[in-house]
């Protein structure tokens, strides 16, 4: 892991996966437009349109969360290469004070 | 449920179209959603680019990128199909409604909940009538029964456009990347009529719409019929390029200077080449003061350093406001002036916005504006018309939901502009307002809209463009600008017989207008906001509030 930390912009990937978690949230947003409606327009395709509703806020919600996963993956490999870092860095230290 | 005469006409196509504009809403929103994911995962690959990790996330988010992506079109398309369904059940109603009326002319009743067809009283006492009456009244039934067949095929085909659009339950609409846009597809639609871009650039998947900002952003942001954001994002993103570009070519060029001989003629075209750099380095950074001016809402919606420059700003996004207007400058102005005349849009979008209004407005500096020397001409005025029409049409095309309510503002020559578009029939605006206008090539107010009452003139007594006053009141200036124009224009828009509504401008002279304060800009902005009533009328009479 510290090889490819050493390759990896930790502070970027942190950020860059905070900013796909706040995205995850846009997409949860995106079916709320859609405002629960107080009954069907008398029509028959309407039906067709309620179900569409309700289909669609699933893949909605996956994708959601999805991204939202994407994102915290991110953010941990970010914090799991500055953790390693640090112990790398803790032992390097310890090393140091016994010679 | 079955499709019959009473299902038609209970039905309120106002309410299809609600749903219609919540589906195009939440397309907008998957659209804006995308274009986060796209933007916040590019960089994906350089910033975490070794081990197994890093591959498995570049994979999913080049994977959730494209399943987004493709799932915008479809939400669009129920949308789409909602709006052609309200707009069939309209047009049904409207038909039902004219053949009761042409029945009950001839004596006949239509029972507009059943459908059934039979004669008054009247009919039956006349011989002539009783011989055609089966006749008629089959006719009628006919016609109904067609009607209803006409509304369950559009049932039938908004159903199918609404299943079309279901996404799978486990990959949605795939996640196969669409194939990407070539630059010969964005410049056909060059010239093309703005609804039609439009089209086109909504058929588009995001991620196939920011591969064309990115590759071909000069092109894609002087497009009419995309988006305003879009447009913005392109433009943005071209002249941080053409800076850049043109900060390494100065570099280059200024690394050479000390290895050319003095006279030697190489020296001489070294210099003029940086002369021309800074030059266009010059525009663009008041271009930037301008965005800077605007701020936040600023928009950049043009952009071209050719010759004097274009470059087209609004403070306020066009396509989500309420209230749009689009403001035409005058003499004398270039790409250098842009700062300036974007903060009298601020004042003006600030003022109009005040009563809690959504709007926004644009400085539109996309035509080759005069010189002292071209003022009297009508070249530029005739020049400029044909791309500030597009301009307008793009708006129409790219507004979000229900048609807003856009205005035309031209100012000195600008007016000029505008009166020469709203000649061509083809400017689709809802008001005309001018400041200091020498004339806008007609003499009569209603050649520019079907009702004058929407076209506002505004003239300070001191302006020596528009109003008599001016060459008295400041001797040497005004007498100039007032024999540089002199009615070549046509005769003065304020004059009570040109038929328009001429504002209160009780700024001083000819560049004032938009003094914070002034009755001058609150009356522009009462016109803006549709807040008709609220103008103060030299003369002229004010029309019923927008949307009236």
């Amino acid at each position: 892991m510290t090889t490819y930390a050493s390759q990896t912009d930790v502070a970027a990937l942190a950020t860059m996966g905070t900013s796909v978690q706040a995205v995850a949230s846009a997409f949860d947003n995106v079916h709320r437009v859609i405002v629960a409606d107080d009954g069907v327009f008398a029509w028959p395709c309407d039906a067709t349109l309620s179900d569409a509703d309700r289909v669609w806020a699933g893949f909605l919600g996956r994708l959601a969360d999805q991204v939202r996963r994407l994102g915290a993956a991110m953010s941990a490999s970010a914090a799991a290469y500055r953790a390693a870092d640090s112990r790398s860095a803790d032992r390097l230290n310890a090393a140091g004070a016994g010679l | 449920m079955t499709v019959t005469l009473d299902v038609v006409m209970g039905t309120d196509p106002g309410r299809i179209d609600a749903e219609a504009y919540a589906w195009e809403a939440m397309a907008g929103a998957l659209d804006d959603a995308t274009g986060s994911l796209i933007g916040a995962t590019r960089d994906l690959g350089t910033v975490w680019s070794a081990g197994a990790a890093a591959e498995a996330a570049a994979r999913e988010a080049t994977l959730l990128r494209a399943e987004a992506s493709n799932a915008v079109l479809p939400c669009r398309a129920v949308a789409r199909a909602l709006h052609e369904h309200a707009a069939t059940i309209r047009a049904l109603q409207d038909t039902v409604t004219g053949i009761a009326a042409e029945a009950k002319v001839g004596g006949y009743r239509v029972d507009l909940s059943s459908g059934v067809v039979d004669a008054a009283e009247g009919v039956y006492e006349r011989a002539s009538a009783l011989h055609c009456m089966p006749q008629r009244i089959d006719g009628y039934v006919h016609q109904l029964q067609g009607i209803v067949d006409r509304a369950a095929e559009s049932d039938a085909r908004t159903s199918a456009a609404i299943t079309a659009g279901l996404p799978e339950r486990r990959n949605g609409f795939g996640s196969a990347p669409a194939a990407t846009v070539s630059e010969d597809q964005v410049r056909a639609r060059q010239g093309r009529p703005p609804a039609e871009v439009n089209r086109w650039w909504l058929g588009l998947s995001p991620e196939r719409q920011d591969q064309a900002i990115r590759d071909f952003p000069q092109l894609v942001g002087a497009l009419d019929g995309v988006p305003c954001r879009d447009r913005d994002a392109a433009n943005r993103r071209w002249l941080s390029r053409r800076l850049a570009d043109l900060d390494a070519a100065q570099d280059a060029l200024r690394n050479r200077l000390p290895h050319v001989r003095p006279r030697s003629g190489d020296d001489y075209g070294l210099w003029r080449r940086l002369r021309a750099i800074g030059k266009e380095l010059d525009g663009l950074a008041a271009v930037r003061g301008g965005l800077e001016r605007a701020g936040a809402q600023g928009l950049l919606l043009g952009l071209d350093t050719a010759g004097d420059g274009r470059a087209v700003i609004a403070v306020g996004d066009p396509d989500a406001a309420t209230h749009a207007a689009v403001w035409v400058p005058g003499l004398g102005t270039t790409i250098g002036n842009t700062r300036g005349n974007v903060e009298r849009m601020v004042q003006l979008q600030r003022e109009a916005s005040r009563a809690g209004e959504s709007v926004a407005t644009v400085y539109w500096l996309g035509y080759n504006a005069p010189e002292p020397l071209s003022v009297a001409g009508s070249d530029r005025s005739r020049a400029g018309a044909a791309p500030y029409a597009a301009f307008m049409q793009g708006l129409r095309a790219t507004h979000e939901g229900k048609p807003g309510h856009l205005v035309a503002m031209g100012h000195s020559y600008g007016s000029t502009v505008v009166g020469e578009a709203a000649l061509t029939g083809r400017l689709p605006v809802d008001d005309i307002v001018t400041q200091g206008s020498p004339g806008v090539h007609t003499d009569l107010a209603a050649t520019l809209t079907p009702d004058p009452r929407h076209v506002w003139i505004g003239s300070s007594p001191t302006d020596p463009v528009s109003a008599t006053g001016g060459p008295v009141m400041v001797p040497i200036v005004g007498s100039f600008l007032a024999a540089l124009y002199d009615g070549v224009h046509g005769p003065s828009p304020q004059a009570a017989e040109f038929g328009a509504n001429e504002y209160d401008a009780d700024t001083f002279f000819h560049l004032r207008y938009w003094d914070p304060g002034s009755d001058s800009l609150r009356n522009q902005a009462a016109i803006v906001s549709g807040d008709y009533s609220a103008v103060d009328l030299e003369h002229g009479q004010a029309p019923p509030d927008w949307p009236g």
